[in-house]
Parts: C-alpha cells; sequence; structure tokens
C-alpha cells in the first residue's frame, strides 16, 4: 500500500559516538510523511523539527555530491534520491570506520584511489581547443563520468567482507579509476595498475554493485570487464584464470572445471588430497579423462578454433 | 597549546574559485594549505553546474551580444566592465582548455564536432546537460590531490585572524574531531561562494551558512550589494529534498527549445527561447513574470505553478538532460507530465567588496575569489578566473611578506567561544532551531520587497540575535562530528550575513534585477547605478554608495518602470 | 512442449547429477527436451571480459543453432543464462558489435536472426508448466522439509533482464518449494553470492562468503539448501567441509539441484536422482 500523507515514517537510527559509546545502539524516531518523501527528508525531520544532533552527512540533495549515501534496511542508497519506506532502520556505509553515527571516513578510500593515478596521464597533452576526438571515442569512458563516488557500491560489495584478506580495490575506487583507464587519451599503463592496485581479478562478478548503483551505471559490464580486458592485455600472463580458460576452449567445446583448477593452481592443485579423493569417489572428477583426454574434435570444437582464429588475435 | 600551522596562502572553500585559486598559488611556487567545510569539490554549489557559456566571438556581432549579455542580463550593469573583458578573454583561451587537459570531457557530437546548444547563448556541457559540475570538480579534487597541496575537509574556518588590522589566517575546527588550529598566512583567499542557504527554501548546500560573509564582516571588510539576491522559480515544490533540483529553463542542448513555466490554470507565462533577450539569463525575467501570476492569484511562490518539458521531443531531452531521470523516479512521464515548483533564494550578486585586479579586500592581507566577491554574478568559469586572479596575487604577495606571528589573545578568545558552546545551557533553543527561524525570516521577507517589511525582518533578526543566539542548548558535549556545534556556528555567521543583506536592501531604493521593492518599483540609474556598501565596526554600522565606471556599456533610460525593463 | 537444451560445462562434468535429473523430471512432466547441433561453453566470466566480441559470437552461436530447431532454450545454469541474455542485448543494441557478429557466424554457416527466447528451468516449471500442472504432478508431498533457496547471483541480477529493482525480492523458488510441500525458510543468504567465480584461482573468497550464508540458513533452521544454479552448487557442496573448518562449525546442510528437489516430489528415489553425488550427504533427507 502507498504512503500517503496521513502516514508516520518509524525511523531507527544507528547512532555511535566513538568518543562516548562502546556499542552502537538503534534509536527510534516517528516521522509524519510529506508528499514524495525522501529518506534524507526523514533525517532532516529528526535533525531540524526533532532538533535530535543525529550525524549524517549531506551537500546537496539532489543526486549530485554523493555524501549522502546510507544502508536502509540493509540496502545501499542514496537518501537524497530514494523515497522513505513505512519502516526504515537506517546505518551507516559499509566497509568504511565510521566517524559518528551514519558518517563514515572517506580518507581510506581517498588515499588508496590515488595510489591508481586517478588524473589523465598523456605524454603530449593536446595544446589548443578542443582537441580533435569524437563521442564515439569517448563511449567506453562516459558511463564511468556518471559516478558521483557516493560509495554506495563499496559497501555493497561482498568481496570486501574480506578486508585485508582480498587485494581488490572494491567497484567504487574502479569506476574512478575508469575514467582514466578507459578514456583513450589516457597513455599510463592502466592495465598494470587495474591488476597491482586494483586486483581486478578478484571481483566475483555478483552484480551487487550495479544493483545499487544510484546513476545507474552498468558496472560490471562497461566498467570492471573493459578493466579485467585492458589488464589481459597488459600482462596476459598473470591473468592466470582467464588464460587458462582460453587455453581450454581452445582444447575443446566444455570446459573441465577440474582442468582449469589444474592449470591455474598448479600442484597446488592437490594441496587438499582428502578433498580431491572423495571428489573422485562422488564422481564430481574424473582424473584419467583430465589428464589424458585428448584434444576435442567434432563440429563444435572446430567452430570454436575458427572463432578463436577470428576474435583472438594473439594467437 | 594550540596547534600553528605556517602557509604563505590559506585558501578557505573548496568550490571552482577556492580549488583554481590554491592550483594557480601552487603554480607560483606559494606554499599553499586549503581548508573547507565540506568535501573539496563535493560540497558547495559549484557541482550544481549544468551549462557553460561557450565565448564564441568569432564575429564581432557575436562578441557584442556576449558582453552585453554579461553586463546587461546578468549583472544588470552592477559589474566592473574591465573585469568582464579580461574575463571572457580568459573564458575563451584558458578555461576550456585547461579543463580538457585535466581530462573533463566536453561533450563532442559523433563525428567529433562541440555540441553546443544553437541559442543566442550557445553553452556547452560535460558528457550530459546537469552533470557539467560535477565532473570538473572532480577533476579540480584529482590535481590538487594529484600535487600534494595539504587540503583539511570538513574543517570550519570560525574566525580571520587579524594583526594590526591585516589578515594574517584563520582559526580552524575539525568538526569530525573537534580538534582546534590555527593556520598563519602570509595571504588569506576567502572562496566560500555566493549561495548560502538562509531562506527555509534555498539553492545553496547544507553547509553553505554564509560564513564568509561572516567573517569578512567581522574581519572589518566592506560588503557591497548583498541586496542583490536571485531567486530560482523553477526549482521542484517536493520532494523537500530536492528544492534544489532545478528543472533548467535555459537553452536546452540538443535543441532550440527550452522548459516552459505554467500557471495554475496551466496558461504558459515563461518560455525563454520567446522571451529573449530579457530572458537571456531567465531567472530574473522568470521570477518577474511570477510576481504578475501571483498578484493575480494564479500562482503561490510555493507551488501552484509548474514546469516541464513536454513540448519537446522526449529522446532529446533523455539524451542529452540529465534532469529527465526527475520524472522517472517519481513514476512520472517526462513528455506528458509537468512538476510543481517553488522559489529557492539562490545566488547573490553581492559580497565582499575587492579590487578586480587582485581581488584584494579592504582588508591587507585578504584576497577573496568567487561568488563571495562582489563583482560579478559568478558561474563556474567566472570564479575560476577569480580564483586564477586572486591566487597569483595572494602568491606575488605572500613572497614579499614576512611569516605573521601568532596573534595570541585572539586565538584564546575565539577557542573559547568555540568550545563555550559545549558547555550545558538549560534553557534556551537547539542550535538547529535557531537556524531554521532565521531561515524563515528571510523566506517571509521574500521576493517582494517594501520598507516595512524590511524593518520587520530587521527586528525579528536583532530579536533573536539578542536573546536566542548567546543561549544556545547543545545536545551532548561530544566533540566528535557534533551536529549541534556545527549548526550553533553557522547560527552565528547567518545571523550576521542576513543583518547585512537586510541593511542593504533598506539602503536600495530601487528595483532592480533580481531585487525588487515594491515601494520604489523602477530602476533608477540616475541615483543607484552603484554599489550598495556596508560594514559594520564596533557594533555600529555603516553604509556608503560608489557609482559604476561604464566605459563600454550604458543603459539607455536613466529610469523605468520595473517590469517593463527588459533586463 | 518442446524445448531446447542446454546443459553447459558443469552439468556435463562436476554436476553431471543436474543433467541426470532434469531430463528424468521433464520427461515426467512431458516436457520434451532436443540437444542443440553442436554446443560448446557460453565462455563463463573469463571469455566474455577478455574477449567480448569472441565471447558474444560463441554465445550467438548457440542462439542461432537454438532458432534452427525453432524451439525456446532452456537452461540449467545461471551463468550461462545470463550469457546468453547479455548476448542478445548487446546483439540488439549495438549494430556494430553486431555486423562483427554476423560476419564471424557467417564464415561457419549460420545466421542469428535476434528471435530466440533464452528461458532457464526454473522459468520453464514456473511459467511454462504452471503452477497447476505441478502440483498434480506431485506424488511424494515433501512435508515438513525446511529448504533454504539459494539463488545465486545471475538469475536475479543485473536487474535489467530480470525486471527486479531489489533482487532481495525473487521469490519464485520459495513458490515451488511451498507447492512441494516444503517449508521455505527466510535467511539473509537467499540472493547473496556463493564465490564460485575466482574460486579457481583464490577459494578463500568462497569460503568465507558461503560459509556466511550457509550457516545463515542453518541458524534459520535449514535442513537443506536448493538451488538453481550448479556453479553455486560446487561451492556450497564441494566447499562446504572447508567452510566448516574456517568457521569452526558443523553445518551439514545437502545442497540440492532444482530438479532433485523436484524429482523427489514426483517420487523418484534418489538413485534416480543421484542424490549420492554429493560431498555432503544428500541421499537421506527424507
Amino acid at each position: 500500500m502507498p504512503i500517503t500523507s496521513a502516514d508516520i515514517v518509524k525511523v531507527r537510527i544507528r547512532r555511535f559516538d566513538p568518543s562516548s559509546d562502546t556499542e552502537p545502539r538503534y534509536e527510534e524516531f516517528e516521522v509524519p510523511y510529506t508528499p514524495k518523501m525522501r529518506v534524507l527528508d526523514a533525517l532532516d525531520h529528526v535533525h531540524e523539527k526533532l532538533a535530535i544532533d543525529i550525524g549524517y552527512r549531506w551537500f546537496c540533495g539532489v543526486q549530485r555530491c554523493g555524501g549522502c549515501a546510507v544502508r536502509v534496511n540493509g540496502r545501499e542508497l542514496l537518501a537524497c534520491w530514494e523515497p522513505a519506506e513505512r519502516d526504515m532502520v537506517i546505518e551507516p556505509l559499509q566497509h568504511a570506520p565510521v566517524v559518528r553515527d551514519l558518517v563514515v571516513d572517506r580518507g581510506p578510500f581517498e588515499d588508496r584511489l590515488a595510489r591508481m593515478q586517478p588524473w589523465l596521464a598523456r605524454r603530449v597533452p593536446h595544446p589548443g581547443f578542443p582537441e580533435p576526438i569524437t563521442h564515439k571515442d569517448m563511449a567506453a569512458a562516459v558511463p564511468s563520468f556518471d559516478c558521483i563516488g557516493c560509495l554506495a557500491c563499496q559497501s555493497a560489495c561482498p568481496v570486501l567482507d574480506l578486508g585485508a584478506a582480498t587485494t581488490f580495490a572494491g567497484p567504487a575506487l574502479l569506476v574512478q579509476f575508469a575514467q582514466q583507464a578507459l578514456d583513450p587519451r589516457d597513455t599510463a599503463d592502466r592495465g598494470r595498475i587495474a591488476f597491482e592496485e586494483g586486483g581486478i581479478f578478484e571481483c566475483i562478478s555478483c552484480y551487487k554493485c550495479e544493483e545499487v548503483c544510484p546513476v545507474e551505471i552498468p558496472i560490471v559490464e562497461r566498467i570492471i570487464e573493459p578493466l579485467k580486458a585492458l589488464a589481459y592485455r597488459a600482462q596476459p600472463d598473470r591473468a592466470r584464470h582467464a588464460n587458462a580458460f582460453l587455453r581450454l576452449l581452445a582444447a575443446g567445446p566444455w570446459i573441465d572445471p577440474a582442468m582449469l583448477v589444474l592449470k591455474i593452481q598448479g600442484l597446488a592443485a592437490i594441496r587438499h588430497p582428502l578433498r580431491a579423493l572423495k571428489l573422485v569417489l562422488r564422481g564430481k572428477i574424473r582424473p584419467m579423462r583430465t589428464l589424458f583426454g585428448s584434444r576435442a574434435t567434432g563440429a563444435a570444437a572446430a567452430d570454436v578454433r575458427r572463432l578463436l582464429d577470428t576474435f583472438d588475435r594473439r594467437r | 597549546m594550540t596547534d600553528v600551522l605556517q602557509t604563505d596562502v590559506l585558501v578557505i572553500g573548496g568550490g571552482a574559485a577556492g580549488s583554481n585559486a590554491a592550483l594557480k598559488a601552487a603554480d607560483r611556487g606559494a606554499r599553499v594549505v586549503m581548508v573547507v567545510k565540506g568535501l573539496l569539490g563535493k560540497s558547495g554549489c559549484s557541482i550544481f553546474a549544468s551549462h557553460l557559456p561557450y565565448h564564441d566571438v568569432s564575429t564581432e556581432q557575436k562578441a557584442r551580444d556576449r558582453f552585453r549579455y554579461s553586463v546587461r542580463y546578468y549583472n544588470h550593469y552592477l559589474t566592473d566592465q574591465e573585469y568582464v573583458k579580461r574575463m571572457e578573454h580568459y573564458m575563451r583561451t584558458e578555461f576550456y582548455n585547461e579543463l580538457e587537459r585535466m581530462g573533463v570531457y566536453w561533450r563532442r557530437t559523433d563525428d567529433g564536432r562541440l555540441l553546443a546548444s544553437p541559442n543566442r547563448v550557445p553553452v556547452l556541457v560535460v558528457h550530459k546537460q546537469g552533470a557539467s559540475g560535477v565532473l570538473i570538480m572532480d577533476r579540480r579534487r584529482k590535481e590538487i590531490r594529484r600535487r600534494g597541496i595539504p587540503v583539511f575537509e570538513e574543517s570550519a574556518v570560525t574566525a580571520l585572524l587579524l594583526d594590526d588590522g591585516r589578515v594574517v589566517g584563520a582559526t580552524v575546527l575539525d568538526c569530525r574531531t573537534g580538534r582546534f588550529f590555527v593556520v598563519l598566512a602570509k595571504a588569506t583567499i576567502l572562496a566560500t561562494g555566493h549561495s548560502d542557504y538562509l531562506a527555509s527554501r534555498a539553492t545553496a548546500t547544507r553547509e553553505q551558512s554564509a560564513d564568509g560573509i561572516a567573517m569578512a564582516l567581522r574581519a572589518g571588510a566592506e560588503l557591497a550589494n548583498l541586496e542583490i539576491q536571485w531567486w530560482h522559480i523553477s526549482d521542484m515544490l517536493s520532494p523537500r529534498a530536492w528544492m534544489r533540483m532545478h528543472l533548467y529553463p535555459n537553452p536546452l542542448l540538443g535543441t532550440k527549445e527550452s522548459s516552459r513555466l505554467y500557471n495554475a490554470q496551466g496558461a504558459m507565462f515563461f518560455e525563454q527561447v520567446t522571451h529573449a533577450p530579457g530572458a537571456s539569463a531567465p531567472y530574473v525575467e522568470q521570477i518577474r513574470r511570477l510576481a504578475r501570476e501571483v498578484t493575480a492569484g494564479r500562482a503561490h511562490w510555493d507551488g501552484d505553478y509548474s514546469t516541464g518539458y513536454d513540448h519537446i521531443p522526449p529522446d532529446v531531452i533523455k539524451a542529452y538532460q540529465r534532469q529527465a531521470k526527475v520524472w522517472d523516479k517519481l513514476g512520472l512521464d517526462v513528455a506528458h507530465d509537468r512538476i510543481e515548483c517553488g522559489i529557492t533564494w539562490h545566488m547573490r550578486q553581492g559580497g565582499v567588496n575587492v579590487d578586480t585586479m587582485t581581488m584584494a579586500t579592504t582588508r591587507p592581507g585578504l584576497h577573496v575569489a568567487g561568488g563571495i566577491a562582489c563583482h560579478y554574478l559568478g558561474g563556474v568559469g567566472p570564479v575560476s578566473f577569480d580564483g586564477k586572479v586572486a591566487g597569483e596575487a595572494a602568491a606575488d604577495a605572500a613572497r614579499s611578506t614576512p611569516a605573521p606571528a601568532l596573534p595570541g589573545t585572539a586565538v584564546e578568545d575565539e577557542q573559547a567561544r568555540l568550545f563555550n558552546f559545549l558547555k550545558a545551557s538549560a534553557t534556551g533553543l537547539r542550535p538547529i532551531e535557531v537556524k531554521m527561524r532565521i531561515r524563515d525570516i528571510m523566506w517571509t521577507l521574500g521576493y517582494v520587497k517594501n520598507a516595512e517589511k524590511l524593518q520587520a525582518a530587521l527586528a525579528a533578526l536583532r530579536d533573536l540575535r539578542d536573546r536566542d543566539v548567546p543561549r544556545m542548548r547543545l545536545q551532548s558535549s561530544s566533540k566528535v562530528w557534533n551536529t549541534g556545534w556545527i549548526d550553533a556556528l553557522d547560527a552565528c555567521s547567518m545571523i550576521d550575513a542576513c543583518e547585512a543583506t537586510v541593511r542593504s536592501a533598506l539602503r536600495r531604493e530601487e528595483s532592480r534585477g533580481p531585487f525588487y521593492r515594491e515601494d520604489y518599483p523602477f530602476v533608477d540609474n540616475e541615483n543607484w547605478l552603484c554599489k550598495v556598501i556596508v560594514s559594520r565596526k564596533d557594533d555600529e554600522w555603516h553604509w556608503r554608495k560608489e557609482p559604476y565606471a561604464l566605459p563600454y556599456l550604458a543603459p539607455e533610460k536613466a529610469r523605468e518602470a520595473f517590469f517593463d525593463a527588459d533586463y | 512442449m518442446k524445448l531446447a537444451y542446454y546443459p553447459g560445462c558443469s552439468a556435463q562434468s562436476t554436476c553431471r547429477e543436474l543433467d541426470a535429473s532434469t531430463r528424468r523430471v521433464a520427461a515426467k512432466l512431458g516436457l520434451e527436451l532436443v540437444g542443440l547441433e553442436s554446443p560448446t561453453c557460453t565462455g563463463s566470466r573469463q571469455v566474455r571480459a577478455i574477449n567480448r566480441d569472441l565471447f558474444l559470437a560463441l554465445n550467438a552461436r548457440l542462439l542461432a543453432q537454438a532458432e534452427s530447431l525453432g524451439l525456446p532454450l532452456m537452461t540449467v545454469c545461471n551463468t550461462c543464462t545470463l550469457n546468453l541474455l547479455d548476448t542478445e542485448a548487446a546483439l540488439r543494441d549495438e549494430p556494430e558489435t553486431r555486423a562483427r557478429v554476423d560476419a564471424a557466424l557467417d564464415a561457419l554457416g549460420l545466421r542469428y536472426r535476434g528471435e530466440a527466447e533464452v528461458t532457464h528451468f526454473l522459468w520453464v516449471l514456473m511459467d511454462k508448466v504452471g503452477e497447476e500442472r505441478l502440483r498434480r504432478a506431485i506424488v511424494r508431498p515433501l512435508t515438513g522439509l525446511r529448504v533454504a533457496a539459494f539463488y545465486g547471483c545471475h538469475l536475479v541480477r543485473p536487474g535489467k533482464h530480470y525486471g527486479n529493482v531489489d533482487s532481495r525480492n525473487a521469490r519464485s523458488i520459495e513458490r515451488l518449494a511451498a507447492l512441494l510441500g516444503c517449508e521455505p525458510i527466510d535467511y539473509t543468504g537467499r540472493t547473496e553470492c556463493c564465490g564460485f567465480h575466482t574460486m579457481a584461482h583464490n577459494e578463500r573468497v568462497a569460503v568465507k562468503l558461503s560459509g556466511m550464508h550457509l550457516n545463515a540458513a542453518k541458524a534459520a533452521g535449514a535442513a537443506a539448501i536448493v538451488t538453481p544454479c550448479p556453479l553455486c552448487h560446487t561451492v556450497l557442496d564441494t566447499l562446504q567441509p572447508a567452510m566448516e573448518a574456517a568457521t569452526r562449525t558443523h553445518i551439514g546442510l545437502p545442497v540440492l539441484h532444482l530438479s532433485q528437489l523436484l524429482g523427489l516430489a514426483l517420487g523418484m528415489g534418489e538413485d534416480e536422482l543421484q542424490l549420492d553425488r554429493h560431498m555432503v550427504r544428500a541421499d537421506r533427507l527424507l
């Protein structure tokens, strides 16, 4: 049922002041619904009308500054942009230290981004204006220009749950980085940076970043995958997974997962001998076929090889 | 013991003016420190920049049109015409080039032409209309990071420090931690913008509370033309957060059309392309026309009129206009539906009185850049020029200035003022309540002013200042992101700036551009083609007039009815 | 009802029980599955990232073969489904890309017309077979079996293909499970990621994420997991002991393919459904 002006919106805000609190607590407020109400309107009501000194960040209120991203009922959103719901649990973003209440520290994000050289690098800058470029030239970079740096996607990314155990920079950094990396004018070695600072191949392709992006950037398809391609072109040998996959594809029309793991990990693949034995016993892997299977023949395999010849110019 | 940082140039503010001032001062070899109340390049109004005037002067006629637009329609002759020439030269030769070198992409066509609107005043945008400021400021932000210029973000400058009449730096409160510190500078640049959240409906961002105006006033600098306050009329009525969502009345990229405004009866009362040239800078003409509708009972200042793009092919709007998303988000159809609007307190033409050659103020050691100055209305391009002028002049001045010494008691006094807010007070309003009342006073004053309303506003402000401001009551004494504490500081700035604004408005006995007094409903070029300058010394307000030179362009008529003027 | 059937790599290797059970269940429901002429892998996440044209051509080739059968193309794997759907969208929206792919297919003697319908076994059950026919086919209601749906990612995201804004609102597996007599469990991991796509080079992500989801399902009272994707299945089943070690908990949750859960309700035996092929024992569920 849609909310109407007669309704009351229940807002539970996660509050935490590190200078005095040991644990976060949730404080509940009742806010009268107003026409087309946004989540930010509810927070403003708590601040302005109830005169509660909640810590929350926003500047523009209209989806430009990226300051007001929070989690509402477990999902990242821009408070200024999304409609208020009848019942809202409002929490700060994840994967960033909390300054107070709903405000997170953007510092670690900015520092890591700086390591990725997020500025246009050119051997020889074009002297005049306008530089002869077309919209088509810029098509790959344009989606990344929509980014407002709100960090919603960074909070939603499950890989970042691993903290220091992953080298993945996270979607927000990669989108910002793509503004240069996918710009045809840029001349820095972006493929190497995507590997070394971006951990680009640690993306698990879950599309959670895209789902929460308030400016609807197709992050996986238009940012992360092109960056993977860039990294692969720069250093094909380091993209072990992709490389092994291509080689297997060339050998036959189907991928044998056991073979894939073996090709990527080498001998390390059998560091869990008990698991391997059980996999064999349950028929999950077939070692004889994996090790001694021959190169596939037939129409499918032939077609795959012809497509590889057409599109994989390195071969 | 208070932390003290020493630098050559201190830049206060992180928008287009402040960022360029920092970069240009650093280019000249100065050590620079920036203090930004919000986030560099994210807070402030520069991110709202939508379409940037393209200074096409390829023919004499175009050059004349361009200049006439700037002086007559954008500034109503309240500008330094020599400055306009210099600024336009910068726009032609430097502004676009430099941003493009930083990676800004000015929208091209598929075959590589700049996509400029085909209107009389051509505009350029960054990949989509409405997104320009975001990307421009993002590039500046990163360039400053690349150069390693230290930036203190979410840190409020609370006072300018004076030593023997000279500005020698500022006191700073880091809102994230409550750390109080001092930046001593050989030259200080104020760049806090021309848009402040001073009325209940305003376009300014949250942190913009006229701190720069208030600090300059307290430091004894002169303020000019504060009363020349612009209003938007095509901002959304609801949701409240979206009162800053401007549904552009300006030329629309990819089409010769512009949006239309309709009264409560559905009759169109404004369209830029039909109402040019007066509508070249449309907001002024828009609100005059809205005022007639309100008087006739066909609209209200907050609602009962609407705007839309429904006369324009929706694919054009969707291809080039970021704002089209608003319709989608509300479940409306941009091809059919219109959106109800209200007026919002927008930018201020006036500000700190300035020498436009150096952006120096009447106070030694203090420069200003951008919208906080009084010489031009602003815009990302012009304020970038100001930033360049101020940054270079400040760096040059710093070279011949000895390192200042810490003015002892002033720092202690300021620290005491700030930390006293944290001491519990038994009665009194919350700081946010004081802020809301100030905004309410200015909203009630509104667009249509007269002596009586101005006096009433002044009395209401004095009342708040005397009774409520000294007894503001915080909810907690935490030093970490204490919203109430920041609100208390804001309230002090706002009340000073609003009082100065109302006093200026009382002095100007005419109507001009966005400034309308129903008791003086005429443009009076004979007596009021001048700056109205106010200042405060020892709690005494002073004012004076200063006429403008008109070397290239002058109004034809000495006096004309306000509603008949085309500018 | 006839369908073109595309099992994908996993269902022909690590998860052969998925292929076997799908075929049996389909036969029982009167669905005739027709194989493609000469199918290949869809390229997983790897080919699509590093060589988009090759990826699109591989998938367009499959779509063209389905078109020549004149039948909807049914998959049993989330990632294959997404790959095929992405290919359809790219070839519809990007004329220049389409021209390159068309040329490559032409050299193979194939033509993609852009008419193929891509569907997943789950959607076939819910939309084509329909709840009424399913209900009538139930022989042995799985009354009281507390199952937790694990949708995985690529059947619910990106939302543009699936018509959703918030993938957490997906409910079709729970609807199916309830129809079979099960008691569907609500828990936080339903539409989360198993971590499969980096598992071959870095298991830790999969172990950590899926460990969290399985523990959540367990805490919510699940007795089994059901998933529409063999990739999710591989992680949730094969790596479960590693998750138990990492989280120092006993999970012991059998992981069933959608076809297996349905097969049980249709009265099939554990042998027929090859429940003994799982790492976590699933053959003592009922």
